[in-house]
C-alpha cells in the first residue's frame, strides 16, 4: 500500500513530458534549419552569380547552379581592376589600425579600470559620449585639419588616430580588465613593480581574449569602413576594398556585369569569412569577455 | 622749404599709392607662384602697379601654333600637373594618350590623371578646393562659376585674347568664348572648351521595323513623336514608345526650343524670381504629363533602375525612342545588340531648328596650381592643337570644335562605326547663341534633386498635373535662387 | 561609412561584450578601488610609524600622499593618448561644426555668421521632415524587430542541441559582412526584373512588386534587408542567457509554470540589463541609417527611404551646406542624447541589475 504499483499510478497523459521535449527539439531543429537556409542563401546566390556567365545572371528560370562553373570571371575581374591591390592596402591600413588600437586602448582602458585619479569617472563618461555622435559632423573640420598637415592622398588620417585611443575598444577592455582578480596585481605591486610592468607582464597576457576580441572588431570596422578612404585618398592605386567596390558598381554600365560584381563582393568579404573562422570559437561561445572566472 | 614740402607731398603720394596697392594686393584672389615668364609678344601687365592682382595669371605665352603645325617655337615646360575628371568610360583611353602626346611634346612635363565616379568627383573637387589643394586641370561639363566667383579659378581672359589660334573664331564650330561670358557680359573667361555635345534622338530600327513605322527624321516635331511612341507602346511585350533622358536634360531641350533666345528660365543665377508657371512651361510639363500618365508610353521613372543594359530600357531593347546625349553613342550604346539610327531632336514646329548646341566640355585652372604655365599648354593642347582635338574626337565623347577636326574623317567616321555622327557634327553647328543651361546654380544638386526631379516623376505618374507642378516649382525656386543670388559675391 | 567608434565618432555596429562574468551585471559597472591594497598601504604606513623613532609625522603624510599621486600621475599617463586623441579628434571638430552650425560656408569661401538661421532653414523644410519621419519609422520598426528577433533566435539555440556551434556560425556570419558589399549583394537580389526574390515569385506565378523603385515599398526593403544582420546580438544573448541560474528555471517549474512564465519572469528579467544596453545601441545605430540606402535606393524613389543621414550628407557633400549639414548632426546628437535619457530614466522601473542584488 505504501509503494504505489502499476495499477494506481495515474494514466501518462498522450503527450508525455518526453514526447513533448523531442516534438520541441524536431520543432527548433526545423526552425532553425529553415531560417538557416533563408539567410545562407543569399551568400550562397552571390557565389554562384559570380560563377556565372553574364546571360546566365539574367536568365529566366533562374540559373541555380550554373554548369560550368565560370571561374574564369575572378580573373577577368582582377584584369579589369586592380582589386588584388586595393585588397593589400586593406590589409596594410587595418594591420596598422588594430596595432594601435590594441596598444592605447588596453593601456587607456587599466588605467580606467584600477588606476585611481581625481575625475577619471568622469573623463571616462566624457570619452564613451563619443560614441554617440554622428559621424559625419566631424568629417569635414578632421578633413581640413588633415589637410592643413598635408595628410591628404596618404594613409596618415585613417591610420594615426587609431594610435590614440578608441572609445569602443576602450570600454571593451576595461569592463574585461574590472573582472580581473586584484590578486595577482597587488602581488606584483608588493613584488615593487612598477605600474607599467604590472600592466605589461601580468594584466596584459591575461587580457588575450579582450584583445582578440578587440582586434577582431577593428579588422572587421577598419575594412568595411568606406567614407574615410573615400575623402582622403584621391589616387586609385591608393583606393581600399569598400571605395573600390562602390566605384565598381557605379562605373559598370556598359552591359550586365553582375557576375562581376559579385566576384569583387565575394572577394571583398573572403577576409571577414576567414578572421570569423577564426575567431569564430571565442566567439560563438560567448565568453570572450567573461574573463578570468574565481 | 618748397622742396621739401613738395617732397613730402610726393612721399605721402607714393606711400597712399602703395598702400593701396597693398590693399587691392591683399584682397585679390590666391597669386599662383611666379613663373618663368617666357619670350612671347605680351606685355607690360607685370610691371604696372596697379590692379591687374586681380586678374592673377602671369602674360606670355608660348608662340602658338597655327592649326596645321604642332608648335616649334615654344620652349618646353617641365613640371607635373594632375587633370582632374570624372569616369568616361571607353573616352578614358583618349584623356590617356592626350596625356601621352602632351608629354611627348613636352618633355620634362608630366600630366597625372585623376578619373572618379561621375557626382563623387564634384564632391571630392568641393573638398579639395576648400583644402587649399585642388588639381590643376579640372575637366567640366558646365561652368564651374562658383568657384570663379569665389577666385578660386584662373582667368584665362588674356591668355586666351593673346592666342594666335583661340582669338580666331573662324576656326572653330562655335564661341569660344566661355559661355558665362557671352551670356553675362562678363569680362573674365574662365572655362576653355575643348568639345561640345548635343542632344540627339535615338531609334530602335527593329522595332520600326516590326511595327513597319517608318524612322524619325529632322522634320518630325514632338507631336510627330507622341503620336509614334503611343503606337509603339506595347504592354504585352513589355514595350514603351518612348524612354526620356535625364529630367534636366528633357526638359531643358523642350524649353529652350520654345524660347531659344531667353535661354531657360530655371535655373539661372540671376533672376529674382523663376517663371515656369507660364505658357511655354505648361506647355513642356503637359507633354511629360501627357507621355507618362496619359498615354502611357514613356518607361516609368521607378523602373528605370530594373534594367541591367546601358541605356536602362532603351539599352535592353524595351524601348523604341531614346532622347539622350550624343556621348551615349561613343560610350554604351557602341554594343547594343540591336540596329539603332540617330537623328535631330524633334522640334516644336515644323521648320523651326534652333541651335541646341548648349552643353560644353572644358577645362578650368585652379588658381592654387603651382605650374599656371603647364595647366595653361595642357588645356590649351586639349582645345586647340589639332593633335589634342583629333584625340577628342577619337574618343568619341565630346565633338571636337576645332572646326578642321570636327569635320574629318575621325570624327565621322569613327573605327568603330557607329552612325550618326554627322548629325551631332551638324547640330552642333547650328546657327545661333550657345548657351550651357545647366548648372550655373550655384550648387548643383540640391534644386533638380530636392524639387524638380521629383516634380517631373510625380507628373509621369499622374500624381501631379502640370498646372500643379508649374505652381510648386515656381513656389520654390523663387526663394530659392533668390536667396543663392544674395548670397553670391558679384561678377567683376 | 561610420566606422569602428573611431575618430569617426559614432557607434559602430558592433554588439556590446557579454555582461563580465555576471558579477557585474549593471551596464555601467563603477571600479570598485583595490581595497586589499588600501589596507597594504594602511599596514605600511603604520609600520613605518611605528618604526620611525620620533620622525615627524610629515614624513608619512608625505609617503602617503606621493603614493596617491604617483598612482594619479600613471594613470594620467595611461590614458594620456586616449584623452590627447578625443582632444583633437573629437572635440576639437565637434566644437568646429558646432561654430559651422551657426554659420552659412559653402567650402568655397569663407563662413559667414548667420546665427541660428540654419536651425530655422531645417524647421521650415519639408525634405527635413521627411528625413526625420524615415529615420523614425525605420528605427520604430527595426530596433523591436532586432531586440525580438535575435533574442528569439538566442532562445530557440540556448538548448542543448548538437550542432548548435554550426547554427550560431550560420547566423553570426551575415553580420560580419561588409555594408557596401552587403548593400550590392541585396541591389542584385530585390531588383525587380532579374532579381531572385522577384524570379521565384514569377516562377509560383506571383509578380513581385518593385522593390526598391515603389515608394510604397522601399523603405520596406530596407528593413527587411536590415534583419539579416540579427545574428550580430547572437554572442551577448547566447553569454548572458548562460549566465542565468538553472536553480531558477527549476524552482519555475517546481511551481508549475510554463514555457511562457519562464521567458516572461525569469529569462527577460535576468536579461534586462543586457536589453537596456542594446535598446540605447540599436537606437544609436538605427538613427544613424546610412550605407544602405546610400547604396541601394539613394534615398528612394521620391524621398521615401531619405533617412537623416543621407540627407545630411546631401547637404554636406551633394549641396555643400555645410552649416545646415552641420546644424543638422547637433539636432541629431541631441534627439539620441534625449531618448537615451528617457531609456535610463526609464530602468529602475524595469532594469534588474544582479550585482545590486547581492550586494544588498
Amino acid at each position: 500500500m505504501s509503494t504505489p504499483t502499476r495499477a494506481t499510478l495515474p494514466r501518462q497523459p498522450f503527450w508525455s513530458r518526453r514526447m513533448r521535449r523531442t516534438l520541441l527539439k524536431v520543432l527548433t531543429y526545423l526552425a532553425l534549419v529553415t531560417g538557416s537556409l533563408l539567410f545562407l542563401f543569399p551568400l550562397y546566390w552571390q557565389v554562384s552569380t559570380s560563377l556565372k556567365t553574364a546571360q546566365d545572371t539574367v536568365r529566366f528560370p533562374p540559373v541555380w547552379f550554373p554548369v560550368p562553373l565560370q571561374w574564369g570571371n575572378y580573373p577577368e575581374l582582377l584584369h579589369r581592376f586592380p582589386f588584388a591591390l586595393y585588397m593589400r592596402n586593406s590589409v596594410f591600413i587595418s594591420a596598422l589600425v588594430i596595432l594601435g588600437t590594441l596598444l592605447s586602448s588596453s593601456l587607456a582602458a587599466y588605467g580606467f579600470a584600477r588606476l585611481r585619479m581625481p575625475g577619471r569617472d568622469i573623463i571616462f563618461m566624457v570619452l564613451l559620449s563619443t560614441l554617440m555622435l554622428p559621424g559625419a559632423v566631424l568629417l569635414i573640420p578632421q578633413f581640413v585639419m588633415f589637410q592643413s598637415l598635408h595628410w591628404v592622398n596618404t594613409y596618415n588620417p585613417l591610420i594615426v588616430p587609431a594610435f590614440f585611443g578608441n572609445p569602443f575598444s576602450i570600454f571593451l577592455m576595461r569592463q574585461f580588465f574590472m573582472g580581473v582578480p586584484h590578486d595577482l596585481e597587488d602581488a606584483a605591486r608588493i613584488d615593487g613593480a612598477g605600474y607599467l610592468r604590472t600592466y605589461g607582464q601580468i594584466v596584459l597576457p591575461l587580457a588575450r581574449p579582450a584583445l582578440l576580441a578587440v582586434a577582431i572588431y577593428t579588422f572587421l570596422s577598419t575594412w568595411n569602413d568606406f567614407l574615410g578612404p573615400l575623402i582622403y585618398l584621391s589616387d586609385e592605386q591608393k583606393y581600399t576594398v569598400a571605395v573600390a567596390l562602390r566605384y565598381l558598381q557605379g562605373s559598370v554600365r556598359t552591359r550586365p556585369e553582375n557576375h562581376l560584381l559579385m566576384a569583387a563582393a565575394t572577394l571583398s568579404i573572403i577576409p571577414c569569412v576567414l578572421v570569423f573562422f577564426f575567431a569564430q570559437r571565442q566567439f560563438i561561445q560567448g565568453t570572450v569577455i567573461s574573463g578570468v572566472k574565481g | 622749404m618748397e622742396p621739401k614740402k613738395l617732397s613730402r607731398r610726393d612721399f605721402l603720394r607714393w606711400s597712399a599709392l602703395l598702400a593701396g596697392v597693398a590693399t587691392l594686393a591683399a584682397c585679390a584672389p590666391a597669386k599662383p607662384t611666379e613663373l618663368p615668364t617666357v619670350a612671347a609678344s605680351a606685355a607690360s601687365a607685370t610691371t604696372a602697379p596697379e590692379a591687374t592682382a586681380a586678374s592673377a595669371e602671369p602674360t606670355g605665352t608660348q608662340a602658338a601654333e597655327p592649326t596645321t603645325a604642332p608648335a616649334t617655337e615654344a620652349p618646353s615646360l617641365a613640371g607635373e600637373i594632375e587633370y582632374f575628371s570624372y569616369d568616361l568610360g571607353p573616352a578614358n583611353k583618349s584623356r590617356e594618350e592626350i596625356a601621352n602626346a602632351f608629354q611627348a611634346a613636352n618633355p620634362g612635363s608630366k600630366v597625372k590623371l585623376t578619373v572618379l565616379p561621375y557626382g563623387d568627383n564634384w564632391n571630392k573637387l568641393a573638398a579639395l578646393m576648400a583644402a587649399g589643394t585642388p588639381p590643376d586641370v579640372i575637366y567640366g561639363d558646365f561652368s564651374l562659376l562658383k568657384y570663379a566667383l569665389a577666385g578660386q579659378l584662373l582667368d584665362l581672359t588674356e591668355q586666351f585674347n593673346a592666342d594666335p589660334v583661340l582669338s580666331k573664331p573662324d576656326l572653330f564650330t562655335m564661341d569660344m568664348r566661355d559661355p558665362i561670358q557671352a551670356k553675362f557680359g562678363t569680362s573674365h573667361l574662365y572655362n576653355l572648351v575643348l568639345g561640345t555635345w548635343v542632344p540627339v534622338l535615338y531609334y530602335n530600327r527593329d522595332i520600326f521595323d516590326a511595327a513597319s513605322q517608318s524612322y524619325p527624321d529632322d522634320k518630325w516635331t514632338w507631336e510627330d513623336l507622341r503620336a509614334v511612341a503611343k503606337k509603339l507602346t506595347d504592354p504585352a511585350k513589355q514595350q514603351w514608345g518612348v524612354q526620356f533622358g535625364t529630367t534636366l536634360d528633357t526638359v531643358g531641350w523642350l524649353w529652350w526650343q520654345h524660347q531659344p533666345k531667353d535661354f531657360w528660365a530655371i535655373p539661372q543665377i540671376f533672376p529674382e524670381k523663376t517663371d515656369f508657371n507660364n505658357e511655354v512651361g505648361l506647355d513642356v510639363f503637359s507633354f511629360w504629363y501627357n507621355l507618362g500618365s496619359q498615354d502611357k508610353s514613356a518607361v516609368p521613372f521607378s523602373e528605370m533602375g530594373s534594367f541591367q543594359a546601358y541605356g536602362a530600357a532603351f539599352g535592353a531593347g524595351k524601348a523604341a525612342m531614346v532622347i539622350g546625349g550624343d556621348w551615349d553613342a561613343g560610350w554604351g550604346y557602341r554594343e547594343l545588340p540591336f540596329k539603332w539610327g540617330v537623328t535631330y531632336l524633334p522640334t516644336v514646329k515644323k521648320d523651326y531648328r534652333p541651335a541646341l548646341n548648349c552643353m560644353v566640355a572644358t577645362s578650368t585652372i585652379a588658381a592654387a596650381t603651382k605650374q599656371p604655365a603647364l595647366a595653361w599648354q595642357f588645356a590649351r593642347f586639349m582645345s586647340a592643337s589639332t593633335e589634342g582635338q583629333t584625340l577628342i574626337g577619337e574618343g568619341a565623347y565630346e565633338t571636337p570644335v576645332l572646326k578642321d577636326v570636327a569635320h574629318s574623317d575621325a570624327v565621322l567616321k569613327p573605327s568603330w562605326g557607329a552612325p550618326g555622327y554627322d548629325v551631332r557634327v551638324k547640330a552642333a553647328e547650328l546657327p545661333g547663341p550657345m548657351y550651357c543651361p545647366y548648372p550655373l546654380d550655384m550648387d548643383l544638386w540640391e534644386f533638380p534633386s530636392k524639387h524638380f526631379d521629383p516634380t517631373v516623376q510625380k507628373l509621369s505618374t499622374g500624381e501631379m498635373k502640370p498646372e500643379e507642378a508649374v505652381a510648386y516649382l515656381d513656389k520654390e525656386g523663387t526663394p530659392y535662387f533668390a536667396e543663392m543670388t544674395k548670397n553670391m559675391p558679384p561678377i567683376k | 561609412m561610420i566606422a569602428y567608434g573611431g575618430r569617426w565618432g559614432g557607434l559602430p555596429h558592433l554588439p556590446p561584450p557579454p555582461p563580465a562574468a555576471g558579477r557585474q551585471g549593471c551596464a555601467w559597472p563603477v571600479a570598485t578601488p583595490s581595497g586589499r591594497l588600501l589596507e597594504l598601504e594602511e599596514a605600511s604606513v603604520q609600520l613605518d610609524r611605528a618604526l620611525k623613532p620620533a620622525g615627524p609625522r610629515a614624513n608619512a603624510h608625505r609617503f602617503r600622499l606621493s603614493l596617491q599621486r604617483r598612482e594619479a600621475i600613471a594613470c594620467a599617463l595611461f590614458i594620456a593618448p586616449a584623452v590627447l586623441g578625443f582632444l583633437v579628434f573629437s572635440l576639437f571638430p565637434l566644437l568646429t561644426s558646432a561654430a559651422l552650425s551657426l554659420t552659412d560656408y559653402h567650402l568655397a569661401g569663407w563662413p559667414r555668421y548667420v546665427g541660428l538661421a540654419n536651425y530655422a532653414t531645417l524647421f521650415g523644410d519639408d525634405l527635413w521632415w521627411q528625413a526625420v519621419r524615415v529615420t523614425g519609422i525605420y528605427a520604430l520598426c527595426v530596433v523591436p524587430l532586432w531586440l525580438i528577433n535575435s533574442l528569439a533566435l538566442a532562445l530557440l539555440m540556448n538548448q542543448n542541441l548538437r550542432g548548435m556551434n554550426v547554427f550560431r556560425t550560420i547566423y553570426y556570419l551575415p553580420a560580419m559582412l561588409s555594408g557596401v558589399a552587403v548593400s550590392m549583394l541585396w541591389i542584385w537580389l530585390l531588383s525587380y526584373r532579374y532579381g531572385l526574390i522577384n524570379t521565384s515569385l514569377r516562377l509560383v506565378g506571383v509578380q513581385g512588386p518593385n522593390w526598391v523603385g515603389d515608394k510604397r515599398w522601399a523603405l520596406f526593403s530596407i528593413i527587411l534587408m536590415s534583419q539579416w544582420s540579427v545574428g550580430w546580438y547572437l554572442p551577448t544573448w547566447l553569454g548572458a542567457l548562460q549566465n542565468i541560474p538553472t536553480e531558477l528555471y527549476e524552482a519555475a517549474s517546481i511551481d508549475g509554470g510554463g514555457w511562457w512564465a519562464r521567458i516572461r519572469y525569469i529569462t527577460l528579467p535576468m536579461l534586462s540589463a543586457v536589453i537596456f544596453y542594446n535598446l540605447i545601441m540599436n537606437i544609436i545605430w538605427a538613427t544613424q541609417l546610412f550605407t544602405e540606402v546610400f547604396m541601394v535606393t539613394g534615398g528612394g524613389p521620391q524621398f521615401s527611404t531619405l533617412s537623416y543621414m543621407l540627407y545630411l550628407y546631401n547637404n554636406a557633400f551633394g549641396y555643400s551646406k555645410m552649416g545646415v549639414a552641420s546644424a543638422m548632426s547637433w539636432l541629431l546628437f541631441l534627439a539620441v542624447l534625449l531618448l537615451t535619457i528617457a531609456v535610463f530614466r526609464s530602468s529602475p522601473a524595469w532594469v534588474y541589475y544582479e550585482a545590486e542584488r547581492r550586494r544588498a
